[in-house]
């Protein structure tokens, strides 16, 4: 069929076939700037366009509907003003000021805000904040949290087009940072401009000649045997390239999860098993010619299983008569792993003495917690693409936080040596872990090397409920033994984590969860001194999909039992909440209590901690929220005119770490060109988190340069630096001291070659090259001197003892400074039916200096959100078959714009040595401390103890039942 | 998979491709549903050139044309507030500047705001061929049968007072489950009870409470309220409501 339409002002005569809807179409058309996130109800938004000036998604749509209308994308809001001899409009205002607000993080949804945006705009006269968050409700962003992008509307509204936002450093900042010109500011995001365009950036923008359609046959079962597959009429199905099962490819043992060698866990996967171990495991791959052959060939594979019994509660995966999951028997052990108790891994951590303590102890304090499994839900699905390239090296383009851990992972797996594979990774559309993991790489890449063409293969949004990773849930015990004057005498915390069905991440997500939430009090007076602390753990295999790395990494799931056990304590004891835990709390100068006794599996070494903002945390934090006129006031308490609504405060006080030390590396190249900019080459993977602007910050404050001078590129292992990738919250530490090592380099070199101009001059006071100062994109000598670093870089490439001015260097951290926070909520909760409303969020943190305010704060509004999720409605539960109950995100509720609560960021003055410009992490630690802040909350509202996670209406009603 | 489009420019015209017996015909409104891919082979009737989107209000009925897609429904001043802000929580905006009312009552299930609403409201439908006239009530547990080869045009609804309570794990969040309430003009009750089930349930005046919950919780899916809170928290909302009526 022939559709005719006005697509971006152009009369368009299009083909369509009448299954296409108008996202298929305008993708092929070449607008980019609409993206998929997977779903089947248009619940993303990711795929906005304007129809008649209305926001649409254009995958919920038919092409044959649009004939007649008027369709519009980022395409044609604006361009960047710079095009060479052609002049431009520019940027539209409202991009720009998403731009100035930090409103775009991994920019997938960025052009669907904007275009929703626009809408309300045109369709509102005086919108407000209300209007506008409604407008922009159809749109999920799991980055943001909302605020920048709301708050980049309202200023477009007002028409501060002009203005660069500029978020103040706390004063306590001042000092250190002073004469910084770059570092310390809300620089605009680096690649800003791409994303507010709809560039094509991300890994389903590229298109090959010849290029395949992958799918998966995924088992519907639980726990089975696969006897046979016929593939016989899937085969003979027209435009099916390859085929793939078990018996087709070689059977290698490897690790699912992108860390560092040695993989810190068992190998217990195989690209194609003989056997399926959860529903969403694989089955067999196709490749065809479009993606509805390769769907019709997977309905056309017949498998005979031999069903057997699953284990789907990790508190019966270890019984004696419990089926084994991993009954293969070239499973690889790792340290305690244990295939024939179902278990993946095994901690069993003692500091102290922890039986002493507990003999010291008035009171003893036990209760059980749980922790559900939750999904990433990064917009963006997991999506790959592979082919040969021209010398035969097979290139993996993928979505992917772990660029060089995936090259070197799979390897093996695909019968390749490394420096054949080149694994490059464009921009990503959000990760928080899920794409910590080598999921589908080698899937693509297997079909390719069957078929020697290009494969692309993209996850549906029910895939990533069914068959990529998630939180591990957790069922934790904890005990305390405190004396009565507060002092924590001893503390116990035993954990039994679900792994699901394989063991990826599973012992480290878990030592985390004690290394950090258990390191927090270590207790006062002797204790103080010589901490008790036993942290076991068993980490079993069930027949659920499997959990892995997610934003946090453990340490949320530890931070619920412990915050919500420091509450109950303190109330009991009669003693304020927060002054017990200050009381107890690990402080400056102390040993960080486990890098004594636990490395993940390494040699531990003593780690001191240099510097904690708790306290300071907990006043900014408290002045924020208004703590002193709310908590133990009872008018504040209660709502006139509803009885059944009572209002609640409540604070959490977390820790989390800055990279793993002795073992996260990063580097960096940075070479100079002749107009004096600069090209930066990292292997740190910005998955929307602005890093790439953090590290060009850091590299322009020491080159004396525009931030926008250092051009960013990541990550491509061909071209680029080794570097982990993105976790373990280490970018800005452990890459960004790689940066500014290198740039160090560059910086003395350049100075050098205007110390030798300078010093050519005649007549002048000679200078020695210690004394040169770089600014303003100049090397500026003592008496005042400058000379621009455009002419030191033409005249190094062109004019005279020519050379290529270049850095490299890498770093890699003896310690983890750990960042603190506090983290405060306010809700209402209807006592007679347990409703809970949070009605507030405030986070004060100590991340040691703050390179960027403006991404900073945008982590911990973004995370805050997830956060509050993890405490009120996410969670992902399974029949008694295994069969998810949640596939999209209707049954798996993420936060709207037109839902959030307001939240307040708020950063303390500290200085972490360690670092050239004395930061810490940032990223990670949001998500810490939202749900048990929610759950003391709740307690302080109406006595209610909710111990599992999350915080659900009914779970909180039969807490109140109780308390009847 | 589709194997036909037609845009008919009248509703004779649609109504006789709809009547076809081969190949399979569906009406097409917002596309929100029908747009995604599905094994089976239909053919489908845009309905968006036949201008069924009116809104007509008076004193006592108001009507809707089942063209009218949510948001301008929730825009249009004739709708009273309650109503509007029910639709406002069908689904997020794109979605409502894309779902008809009559996608909505077609394809909604008993986590629908919107269904539970027309429910309460006891609210007619007119279907044409024949503009008959049938009440909601009636068409959700016969829609199969009743749609066969037809159109519904219009819902009329008497705008009564309605009110509404929810549970929700998030505020924009599917109901856990609602209660929505109103009364008629001689004064009786009409309570419908919804969630994450098939269905809305209109409670009978004749029988106990406790006995229909019985059977609306056993219909719920994933089994993700237990009898106890649903038996617990149902007659807290119906009795705040009733309160709110009084």
């Amino acid at each position: 069929m022939k559709i005719f339409f006005t697509l971006n002002e152009v009369k368009r005569e299009i083909d369509i076939d009448l299954s296409e809807t108008l996202f298929t179409v305008l993708r092929r058309e070449g607008i980019f700037s609409i993206k998929s996130g997977g779903c089947k109800h248009g619940e993303c938004g990711a795929c906005t366009v304007l129809m008649d000036g209305k926001a649409i998604n254009s995958c919920s749509i038919l092409a044959a509907q649009v004939d007649g209308h008027v369709i519009q994308t980022v395409e044609k809001l604006g361009q960047h003003p710079e095009q060479g001899w052609k002049k431009t409009q520019g940027l539209d205002p409202l991009q720009e000021n998403f731009i100035r607000a930090g409103a775009i993080q991994c920019g997938y949804c960025t052009p669907a805000m904007l275009l929703a945006a626009k809408s309300a705009l045109k369709d509102h006269s005086k919108p407000s904040e209300e209007d506008i968050r409604d407008a922009i409700s159809g749109i999920l962003c799991r980055c943001t949290g909302y605020k920048k992008p709301v708050e980049a509307i309202v200023q477009t509204l007002r028409g501060k087009t002009g203005s660069k936002l500029n978020i103040p450093l706390n004063v306590d900042f001042a000092e250190q940072s002073k004469g910084w010109e770059k570092v310390g500011k809300s620089e605009q995001k680096v690649d800003g401009v791409k994303l507010v365009q709809g560039k094509p950036a991300f890994t389903d923008d590229f298109k090959m000649p010849g290029m395949l359609y992958a799918k998966i046959l995924h088992s519907p079962h639980a726990h089975a045997r696969i006897i046979k597959i016929d593939t016989t009429k899937a085969k003979k199905l027209k435009g099916v390239a390859a085929m793939l099962t078990w018996q087709d490819i070689p059977r290698v043992l490897y690790s699912t999860a992108g860390q560092s060698d040695p993989i810190p866990g068992p190998l217990d996967s195989v690209s194609l098993d003989n056997k399926v171990r959860f529903v969403g495991d694989r089955v067999a791959f196709v490749a065809a010619e479009t993606e509805e052959i390769a769907l019709k060939a997977i309905d056309l594979l017949k498998v005979d299983y031999e069903i057997l019994p699953p284990v789907l509660d990790s508190s019966e995966a270890m019984k004696k008569d419990s089926p084994m999951i991993h009954d293969e028997k070239d499973y690889v052990n790792f340290g305690d792993s244990d295939r024939k108790k179902n278990l993946a891994a095994s901690i069993r951590i003692d500091i102290g003495n922890v039986e002493h303590g507990f003999d010291c102890a008035d009171r003893i304090f036990e209760k059980d917690y749980e922790v559900p499994k939750v999904q990433q839900a990064h917009i963006e699905p997991h999506v790959v693409l592979t082919y040969w390239d021209e010398d035969d090296r097979l290139v993996i383009r993928t979505s992917t936080q772990v660029p060089f851990h995936a090259r070197r992972q799979l390897a093996p797996v695909l019968g390749l040596p490394i420096k054949r594979i080149r694994v490059i990774k464009p921009r990503i559309g959000g990760g928080f872990g899920g794409k910590q993991e080598v999921l589908i790489e080698d899937v693509a890449a297997h079909l390719t090397i069957a078929t020697g063409r290009p494969v692309r293969l993209e996850y549906t949004r029910e895939e990533e409920f069914i068959a990529a990773r998630s939180r591990h849930p957790m069922k934790i015990h904890l005990k305390t033994g405190v004396k009565n004057d507060g002092s924590i005498t001893a503390n116990e915390m035993y954990a039994l984590t679900d792994t699901g069905a394989y063991g990826c991440h599973a012992l480290t997500v878990t030592g985390n969860t004690g290394h950090k939430s258990m390191a927090m009090y270590v207790g006062d007076g002797e204790f103080r001194k010589s901490p008790n602390i036993r942290f076991y753990a068993d980490i079993v295999y069930t027949n659920t999909p499997p959990a892995g790395a997610y934003r946090g990494y453990g340490v949320p799931q530890g931070f619920w039992p412990v915050e919500r056990h420091m509450e109950m304590i303190a109330r009991e004891l009669h003693l304020d909440p927060i002054e017990f835990r200050l009381k107890n709390a690990i402080r400056s100068g102390e040993i960080h209590p486990f890098s004594t006794a636990w490395s993940e599996g390494r040699e531990p070494k003593p780690e001191v901690i240099n510097v904690i903002g708790l306290p300071e945390c907990i006043e900014k934090g408290k002045k924020a929220v208004g703590w002193d006129k709310k908590f133990g006031n009872p008018t504040w308490h209660r709502v006139p005119g509803k009885p059944y609504l009572k209002r609640g405060i409540g604070i959490a006080t977390v820790m989390q770490g800055t990279a793993i030390p002795y073992l996260d590396m990063g580097g960096a190249s940075i070479k100079m060109n002749d107009d004096g900019s600069f090209n930066l080459l990292v292997g740190a993977t910005d998955l929307g988190t602005g890093s790439d602007t953090i590290l060009a910050q850091m590299a322009a404050e020491i080159l004396g340069v525009n931030t926008d001078d250092v051009i960013v590129y990541s990550s491509d292992t061909d071209f680029t630096p080794f570097d982990k990738g993105a976790y373990a919250s280490s970018t800005t530490y452990i890459s960004g001291t790689a940066v500014v090592k290198a740039a160090q380099i560059v910086a003395e070199r350049i100075k050098q070659r205007a110390t030798d101009l300078f010093n050519g001059e005649l007549d002048r006071e000679k200078v020695d090259s210690s004394q040169i100062h770089l600014s303003q994109s100049k090397a500026f000598s003592p008496d005042g001197r400058s000379i621009s670093l455009e002419k030191i870089g033409h005249a190094s490439l062109h004019h005279s003892d020519q050379e290529q001015i270049m850095g490299v260097a890498s770093y890699m951290s003896p310690i983890a400074p750990p960042p603190f926070a506090a983290q405060f909520a306010e809700v209402l909760v209807d006592i007679q039916t347990g409703q809970v409303t949070v009605e507030n969020l405030v986070m004060a943190v100590d991340s040691g200096m703050i390179i960027n305010p403006l991404a900073a704060t945008g982590q911990i509004e973004g995370g805050m959100i997830q956060a509050l999720g993890y405490a009120v409605c996410e969670e992902m539960t399974y029949d008694q078959k295994g069969q998810s109950h949640q596939k999209d995100f209707i049954d798996y509720h993420i936060f709207r714009a037109d839902e959030v609560p307001p939240m307040q960021a708020i950063f303390v003055g500290t200085y972490e040595p360690s670092h050239p410009f004395g930061a810490k992490a940032v990223a990670e630690i949001p998500l810490d401390g939202v749900a048990p802040a929610v759950g003391n909350a709740i307690l302080d509202a109406c006595g209610a103890d909710v111990t599992t996670l999350p915080a659900t209406p009914e779970r909180v009603w039969k807490a109140i039942q109780k308390l009847k | 998979m589709i194997i036909e489009y037609h845009r008919p420019q009248n509703l004779n015209d649609a109504l006789t491709l709809l009547a076809r017996k081969t190949p399979i015909t569906k009406p097409l409104a917002g596309g929100t549903v029908l747009s995604q891919k599905h094994k089976e082979q239909y053919a489908v009737v845009d309905l968006q050139a036949l201008e069924l989107g009116k809104i007509t209000s008076s004193a006592k009925k108001i009507s809707i044309g089942t063209m009218a897609t949510l948001q301008e429904i929730v825009e249009n001043p004739k709708i009273p507030q309650e109503l509007r802000d029910i639709v406002q929580l069908e689904s997020s905006r794109n979605l409502r500047n894309m779902g008809t009312l009559g996608g909505c009552i077609v394809t909604g299930d008993g986590r629908s705001m919107v269904n539970a609403a027309l429910l309460c409201l006891n609210a007619a439908l007119i279907i044409e061929p024949g503009s008959k006239k049938i009440l909601f009530q009636d068409w959700i547990h016969r829609k199969k049968e009743i749609m066969k080869g037809s159109l519904i045009t219009t819902v009329a609804i008497d705008p009564m007072p309605l009110k509404f309570a929810c549970i929700r794990k998030a505020p924009k969040d599917i109901p856990m489950l609602g209660v929505f309430m109103r009364k008629s003009r001689n004064d009786i009750l009409r309570i419908v009870i919804n969630g994450n089930c098939i269905l809305p349930f209109l409670l009978s005046s004749n029988k106990k409470i406790p006995d229909e919950l019985i059977k609306i919780h056993s219909e719920y899916r994933f089994k993700d309220i237990s009898k106890e809170y649903f038996y617990g928290v149902i007659p807290v909302l119906i009795h705040r409501l009733k309160e709110e009526l009084s």
